[in-house]
């Protein structure tokens, strides 16, 4: 079913080109060239809208290029949305005929089905262990190592508190994060269970869509929104809808937003979009704080000093960036260090790294030295994207850290 | 229109990422923060050190074609406005700071660097680069040089003339100009000083030296809030009378406060107050204390109600970033806004800020002031659509008024942001034709054939034509008959 076209992106003019968004684009700061930065896309949108620019290839290839990572955003005193205005520009894009690669569609296309991923992920730890994937395509070469089917068990559909019960809240499962990083999820439940609150994952486990708003499949990215209105106006809604992935979170969040030409719709999501709240931030909240720290012990030592590094669509796309710092502080005898550049994106950006390995490894290039020049022993990450693109990095490294999801640190704190 | 002979041969010298040729990249270039004046240039080069800019202008002179030079296109004057016809040569690929040297104070860097990075990179030597302007976040040393860029700071430390002690540049030949051993620099004719705020019309600038300061002992941020704008800006007639030297005095008024404190940059500046100054202290601490003290008292005097001390540098760094994203925080306005960059003297500021906004109010538009009150650089910022044609010609109107208004009142056209293609005919406000004649005698000196930015800073017409023609044009010097 297709949506009718939303306005035609009249957030363009909020764009007064003072240029401060700039020098904080990855891609300019590889290329140096206006039309791979915030501003210069903008403009190009601006031109398209004004019909001075048709849609062409080297068009469809700047705002393919971007990482929507969003740090302009944090920068620009105007409050353009710059996301907002790349998803439906790519929407455009693809409605066109400007579709992304074969292998991102086919990925695309895996990722919101739990099942086939499940499948797909099987197939792929079985080609990585027999070493048959050498001989696959680039794309199922770059994936990280799968871990045993054992760790890749679906949550469980309910999990009780520890008295005293507080509430109840959904954990969402994610896609990757599952399939990838299953202890994350486990130990989100557990951290939740602890502070008192029964968690339910409620049935169908659905994808939220946000890789496909970032590809412009709009119409995917509206389909499953919808399925999760009416999970949430089935089930009855919780106190909270958590989430363990910046990503999900991030679209989730903003919902009304990108449901702006179905008004319908977008009320009945509101009320989704005002649950979801990332992890970090609910465990963060006074109250679960305070029931939190208590139940912490100090880590192993060869686990210090921790550095966080801030998932862009955490810190750019909801404005965490004091909480996860908060939840590591509230570890007896932690220690952490900054990174020097901890808002800058890693090179992850949901499947840009997919897409655009090249640049990907160049962007994480400077992370890397950050890390080093941190002294951290671990890093963490709140985001299964970012863990990824850094567990590649720490592959190649000479002094391999280990790279962990906050939710993992926590809960090894737990003891 | 340049040969494909010629795009072949920079093709092959710059590669794909040097060389931009297609529709959209173009595009992007046809204007700098001057949103008002567009135009796509034929090809747009990137060259990544000296050696290649001075091949690229080697290989462009050979076909007399028309360059534009343009840093990060931060510029308000619309000095890197591309030419039809011509190229712009960029200098967002040179962006290396090729060497610190801590014990002279000295940094040399290639044109394309941020403002913001040299000042990072001094800190680690406990030094700092004086000028600030507020685009220092995105804007290029090169292009600072072009436009004698000031800042908040330039109140105590002076424009970019006074921190520049060398420079390499290429001319519209090809030739590399070497001025950049900083020994040379008191020897000769001041070829810097002519250089410096030539806006592109000299050569292209790939390198630049500069002078590094030591940072004070002690830094303190002051905010004090008003609850009159004309208050605020006699305070500061008083404090530079009483020969105070805060390194910086801004101002900013309501309008401007209520869009700062709705963006990112909210600094926590109160929102029923009618002004507050923003002013940086520093030096010793006795000297800050005592500073301190005697501005508290003016300030008290004109009726600030409230004081506001900062020496966190967090604190402080909020403070500041709500004064340098006040441009870009008027987006929230209006989708273009238009900024004057007049100087005013310093005993008739809230004269002329209060005639600039009566200026305005008499065409009908809104008038934000936010300016370096210290030096007198006052920015009246003019929110419009530059899709409504009669609100731009409001918007010129109101501009021109309100440059006449502060000539005739003994200020200047330009503090900071140059004259580019927007104040262009306005020199004739300052300028007779004779005194223009040795600028353009000088500029075909060092570039005969005009290829260099042309149509820039200096009046394309005679000032008399234009008086002759458009006796409207307010504020045109007079002529005998």
């Amino acid at each position: 079913m297709s949506a009718p076209r939303p306005p035609h992106l009249p957030t363009t003019l909020d764009c007064i080109t003072c240029g401060l968004c700039i020098p904080t684009c990855p891609t300019w700061q590889q290329t140096g060239r206006e039309s791979q930065s915030p501003r210069g896309r903008v403009h190009l949108m601006r031109a398209h809208q004004e019909q001075r620019l048709p849609l062409d290839a080297v068009y469809a290839q700047e705002m393919e290029d971007c990482l929507v990572c969003r740090r302009c955003e944090s920068v620009c005193p105007a409050g353009v949305s710059f996301g907002a205005l790349m998803e439906t520009t790519r929407e455009e894009l693809v409605q066109a005929g400007y579709r992304a690669k074969p292998s991102m569609r086919w990925l695309l296309a895996q990722v919101r089905h739990r099942k086939r991923l499940h499948w797909g992920m099987g197939l792929l730890g079985w080609a990585q262990r027999s070493g048959l994937v050498r001989h696959m395509g680039t794309l199922a070469q770059a994936m990280p190592a799968v871990p045993p089917s054992s760790e890749r068990e679906p949550l469980p559909d309910f999990a009780g508190a520890h008295s005293p019960r507080v509430g109840e809240v959904w954990l969402l499962e994610g896609c990757v994060m599952p399939e990838l990083y299953g202890r994350v999820n486990r130990a989100a439940m557990r951290l939740l269970q602890r502070v008192g609150y029964d968690v339910r994952v409620p049935k169908p486990r659905l994808c939220c869509g946000a890789l496909h708003a970032h590809a412009g499949e709009g119409d995917v990215a509206r389909n499953l929104v919808r399925g999760w209105v009416q999970l949430l106006e089935d089930v009855g809604a919780p106190d909270a809808i958590v989430s363990t992935s910046a990503g999900c979170g991030a679209h989730l969040a903003e919902l009304p937003r990108i449901l702006a030409s179905d008004p319908d719709l977008a009320r009945r999501a509101e009320a989704l979009s005002n649950l979801v709240i990332d992890a970090s931030a609910f465990l963060a909240r006074r109250e679960n704080l305070e029931r939190l720290r208590p139940l912490l012990n100090p880590l192993p030592e060869a686990w210090l000093p921790l550095a966080y590094d801030d998932p862009c669509h955490l810190c750019h796309g909801q404005q965490v960036r004091v909480q996860p710092r908060e939840l590591l502080d509230a570890i007896p005898g932690v220690h952490r260090v900054e990174l020097l550049e901890a808002e800058a994106c890693c090179g992850s950006a949901g499947l840009h790294s997919f897409a655009h390995p090249e640049a990907a490894r160049t962007q994480l290039a400077s992370k890397l030295v950050d890390l080093e020049q941190s002294g951290a022993a671990t890093l963490v990450t709140a985001n299964p994207g970012c863990h990824m693109q850094w567990e590649t990095g720490q592959r190649t490294s000479t002094a391999p850290r280990p790279v962990r999801h906050l939710m993992e640190v926590l809960a090894a704190s737990l003891g | 229109m340049p040969s494909p002979a010629l795009a072949q041969d920079l093709r092959a010298l710059l590669g794909p990422q040097g060389f931009l040729e297609a529709h959209p990249q173009r595009l992007s270039y046809e204007s700098d923060a001057l949103g008002l004046v567009a135009q796509v240039p034929e090809w747009v080069l990137l060259p990544s050190d000296t050696q290649q800019a001075a091949e690229c202008m080697r290989l462009l002179a050979r076909e007399g074609v028309c360059v534009v030079p343009r840093g990060a296109g931060t510029g308000l004057s619309g000095g890197a406005t591309p030419v039809a016809g011509g190229v712009s040569v960029v200098t967002t690929r040179m962006r290396k700071i090729l060497d610190i040297d801590p014990v002279n104070r000295l940094a040399r860097v290639q044109a394309g660097v941020v403002n913001v990075e040299l000042s990072r990179a001094a800190a680690r030597h406990g030094l700092f680069y004086a000028p600030d302007p507020s685009s220092q976040m995105a804007c290029t040393l090169g292009g600072n040089v072009a436009e004698n860029s000031g800042g908040p700071h330039g109140f105590k430390y002076g424009q970019t003339s006074r921190h520049v002690r060398g420079l390499v540049w290429v001319d519209a030949r090809g030739e590399i100009i070497d001025q950049s051993d900083a020994r040379l620099d008191p020897v000769g004719l001041d070829v810097l000083g002519l250089w410096i705020g030539s806006e592109g019309m000299l050569g292209l600038v790939t390198e630049v030296v500069l002078d590094l300061l030591p940072s004070p002992e002690v830094s303190e941020s002051m905010l004090a809030i008003f609850g009159s704008l004309q208050a605020a800006c006699e305070a500061v007639t008083e404090l530079i009378a009483s020969g105070l030297q805060p390194s910086a005095i801004e101002i900013l008024d309501k309008l401007t406060i209520d869009a700062v404190e709705a963006s990112v940059f909210a600094a926590g500046y109160p929102k029923d107050a009618e002004a507050v100054m923003l002013m940086d202290l520093d030096g010793s601490p006795a000297e800050v204390r005592e500073l301190g003290e005697q501005l508290e008292t003016i300030l008290k005097a004109h009726g600030s109600r409230e004081l506001r001390r900062a020496t966190d540098p967090e604190q402080r760094r909020r403070l500041w970033a709500g004064r340098k994203g006040a441009y870009g925080a008027m987006g929230r306005l209006a989708p273009d806004l238009y900024v004057a960059d007049v100087v005013a003297p310093r005993t008739r500021l809230a004269e002329i800020v209060a005639l600039s906004t009566a200026i305005c109010a008499e065409l009908g538009l809104p008038c934000a002031n936010v300016f370096h009150a210290g030096d007198g650089n006052l920015h009246p910022n003019i929110s419009y659509d530059r899709r409504d044609a009669d609100q731009v010609r409001r918007v010129l109107l109101a501009g021109q008024r309100i440059m006449a208004a502060c000539v005739e009142r003994g200020g200047t056209l330009t503090g900071e942001h140059g004259v580019g293609l927007e104040k262009r005919d306005a020199m004739c406000m300052v300028f007779r034709d004779e005194d223009l004649a040795v600028q353009e005698r000088v500029r075909q000196a060092l570039d005969p054939g005009r290829r260099m930015n042309p149509g820039k800073m200096l009046p394309v017409r005679g000032c008399r034509e234009m008086r002759t023609r458009s006796p409207y044009l307010p504020g045109m010097k007079e002529y005998d008959a």
